[in-house]
C-alpha cells in the first residue's frame, strides 16, 4: 500500500483540473474562433498574397512546438530532482501534443513554401531543425513505449528529454551554420502589421490554451491508467 | 462567398493546411476524451471489487452504478 | 586513475578479441562505404563532390551499431552492477568504456579514413582536414552515444531504439564535420567549422557522462 500513497497528492490535482479544464475549454473555443474569423476575413498581405493566410496555422503551431518542449524538459527535471510524480505525468502527456504541432508546423511549412518558394521542401536551417525536434519527440514517446514500469521509464524519459533540450539549441545553431534562406521572424518586434498581428496573437492564445486544456485532460487520463495499473497488480498479487 | 474559398487561387495549398491543422487539433481532444471515458469505467469497475481501497483515497472518481462487477473475488 | 586505465584495457581487450565486434565495426565501414559508388554510379566528380558526406553517415552508422554492445554485455552477465559499486564513481567508468569504444571504433574509422576517400574520390589535399574533423568529431558519436546506450540498456532489441533516440542528436557533429572538409576543397579555412566541432566535443565531454552515469543507476535498480 505504501507506493499508492502518492495518488493521494494527484487526486488533489485532479478536482483542481476538473474545475479549471470546461473555462479553458470555452476560452479556447472563443479565441480560436475570433482569431480565425478576424484571420481569414482579413485583407491579403500586400506582398505574399493570400498564401500568408497559412501563417496562421504555422506560426503558432512553430511557437507551441517549442514552448511544449521547454514545458516538457522542465517538467522532466522537477521529476528528476524532485521525484514530482506530477511532473513526470505532465511530461508524458505532453509529447504527443508537442509532436502533433511539430507536424502540423512542418505540413504548414511546406504547404507555404510551395507557391512563395516554389517547393514544398526546403533544406533550410529552420525547416531542418524543426525535423529533427519532430525527431527528438518521437524517440521521447519511443522510450516510453519500450520500458513497461511507469516509475523507470518516467526517469529514462526524463534523461532523454534533458539531453535533448541541451542538444537541441546546438542542432539549431549548427543548421543555421549549415545553411539559412528562411525569412527573420519579425512578429515580436513589432514590425508586422497590426492587422496580421491581432488574429496571430489571439491565434497564438488560442493554442496554447488548447495545449493547456489538452495536457490537463491527458493527464487525468494517465493518472486513471496507472490507478487501473495499481488495483491489477494489487488484485494479482491478492 | 465562392471568392474567400478560392483565395486567389491559392485554396489547395491554404484549406489543407487549415484542415489538417485544425483537424489534429481535434482529433487529439476527441481521442483524449475517449480514452479518458473508457479509462475511467475499468477504474470504476476496478474499484467496485475493492471499495475499501478506493474509499481511502480521497478523490472524486466518476463511478457508473449500471457496470456489472466482474466475477475475480478480491480477498 | 588505475583503476580508469583499467576498465579502458579491459574493454579494449573485449572489442580486440575474436567476436568482439570491433574488426565487424569496421567491416561494415568498409563495406557500406563501397556499396555507394555501385548505388549511385561509377561518376568520379559525384563521388568526391559527395565524399565527405557519405564517410560521416557511415562513421555515425558504424558507430551507432557497436554502441548497443557498449553496456549490454556488462549488463547481461552482471559486471556493470560490481562496476557501479566499485570505487571509482560510475560517471568515470561509464567515460572509461567511451574511451574503450573509441579507441576500439573512432580511431580506427578515423586511421582508415583516407583509404576510403580514396576511393569516393575525395581530393587528397582535404585528407588532414577530414582526419582532423574524425579526430574531434568521433568521440562525440561515442559520447552522445553513451547516453542512448545506457538508457536502452535493459530493453529487448534495444538497438534499433538507441538509433532512434541518438541520430538526431549527432546532427551537430555531421554537419561541423563534413563543412570543414568541404571549406577546405573549396579552397576554405576549414579553421571554423574544426572549432565549432571541437566546442562540441567539449560540451560532450562535460555533460554526457552524468547524463549516462544516470540512466545506468536507474537500470540497474
Amino acid at each position: 500500500m505504501a507506493n499508492l500513497h502518492w495518488l493521494a497528492n494527484p487526486g488533489r490535482f485532479l478536482r483542481i483540473s476538473n474545475a479549471v479544464v470546461p473555462y479553458l475549454a470555452g476560452l479556447t473555443v472563443v479565441l480560436l474562433a475570433y482569431g480565425l474569423w478576424r484571420g481569414l476575413t482579413a485583407p491579403h498581405d500586400a506582398t505574399q498574397g493570400a498564401p500568408a493566410t497559412i501563417m496562421y496555422m504555422h506560426v503558432p503551431s512553430a511557437i507551441m512546438s517549442m514552448t511544449v518542449y521547454g514545458g516538457m524538459a522542465v517538467a522532466s527535471a522537477v521529476a528528476l530532482i524532485w521525484k514530482h510524480p506530477l511532473a513526470d505525468i505532465a511530461a508524458k502527456s505532453s509529447a504527443l501534443i508537442g509532436a502533433g504541432f511539430t507536424a502540423t508546423c512542418l505540413i504548414s511549412g511546406s504547404m507555404w513554401g510551395r507557391p512563395t518558394w516554389g517547393t514544398y521542401w526546403a533544406w533550410d536551417a529552420r525547416l531542418t531543425s524543426e525535423l529533427v525536434l519532430f525527431f527528438v519527440y518521437l524517440g521521447y514517446i519511443a522510450i516510453w513505449q519500450a520500458i513497461e514500469d511507469p516509475q523507470r521509464a518516467g526517469r529514462a524519459a526524463a534523461i532523454l528529454a534533458l539531453a535533448g533540450s541541451v542538444n537541441l539549441p546546438i542542432i539549431h545553431y549548427s543548421v543555421e551554420w549549415w545553411n539559412t534562406l528562411h525569412q527573420p521572424a519579425g512578429l515580436l518586434q513589432g514590425k508586422t502589421d497590426p492587422v496580421l498581428a491581432v488574429p496571430l496573437l489571439t491565434l497564438l492564445a488560442a493554442f496554447f490554451c488548447f495545449y493547456v486544456t489538452v495536457l490537463l485532460l491527458r493527464m487525468e487520463r494517465e493518472i486513471v491508467g496507472r490507478k487501473i495499473r495499481q488495483l491489477r497488480l494489487l488484485q494479482a498479487q491478492a | 462567398m465562392a471568392e474567400f474559398f478560392a483565395m486567389d487561387g491559392y485554396a489547395f495549398y491554404i484549406w489543407p493546411t487549415y484542415i489538417v491543422t485544425l483537424g489534429f487539433m481535434i482529433w487529439l481532444v476527441v481521442s483524449t476524451l475517449r480514452g479518458l471515458a473508457a479509462d475511467r469505467k475499468v477504474l470504476a469497475e476496478l474499484e467496485k471489487n475493492a471499495p475499501h481501497r478506493a474509499r481511502r483515497r480521497g478523490e472524486t472518481a466518476s463511478s457508473s452504478p449500471s457496470l456489472r462487477g466482474a466475477e475475480t473475488s478480491d480477498a | 586513475m588505475s583503476r580508469f586505465s583499467a576498465v579502458v584495457a579491459r574493454d579494449v581487450r573485449l572489442a580486440l578479441r575474436q567476436g568482439g565486434g570491433s574488426y565487424w565495426t569496421l567491416m561494415f565501414f568498409i563495406l557500406t562505404v563501397t556499396l555507394f559508388p555501385l548505388g549511385v554510379g561509377p561518376d568520379l566528380a559525384l563521388l568526391s563532390r559527395i565524399g565527405s558526406g557519405v564517410l560521416w553517415v557511415v562513421a555515425l552508422l558504424a558507430a551507432l551499431l557497436s554502441l548497443d554492445r557498449l553496456f549490454q554485455a556488462d549488463y547481461e552477465d552482471g559486471s556493470l552492477e560490481l562496476l557501479a559499486l566499485a570505487p571509482l564513481p560510475l560517471e568515470l567508468t561509464v567515460l572509461a568504456k567511451v574511451l574503450a569504444h573509441w579507441l576500439t571504433t573512432g580511431l580506427p574509422v578515423t586511421l582508415l579514413a583516407p583509404l576510403m576517400g580514396a576511393m569516393l574520390a575525395i581530393e587528397p589535399a582535404a585528407y588532414p582536414t577530414l582526419m582532423v574533423a574524425m579526430l574531434l568529431g568521433t568521440p562525440v558519436l561515442s559520447l552522445v552515444g553513451s547516453i542512448g546506450a545506457a538508457l536502452t540498456v535493459g530493453i529487448r532489441r534495444g538497438g534499433v531504439l538507441l538509433s532512434l533516440l541518438v541520430m538526431p542528436l549527432y546532427v551537430p557533429a555531421l554537419i561541423f564535420g563534413a563543412l570543414a572538409v568541404e571549406a577546405t576543397l573549396e579552397g576554405l579555412s576549414p579553421r571554423p567549422h574544426l572549432l565549432l566541432l571541437g566546442a562540441d566535443l567539449l560540451v560532450a565531454l562535460a555533460l554526457t557522462p552524468w547524463g549516462a552515469a544516470a540512466a545506468l543507476r536507474l537500470n540497474l535498480e
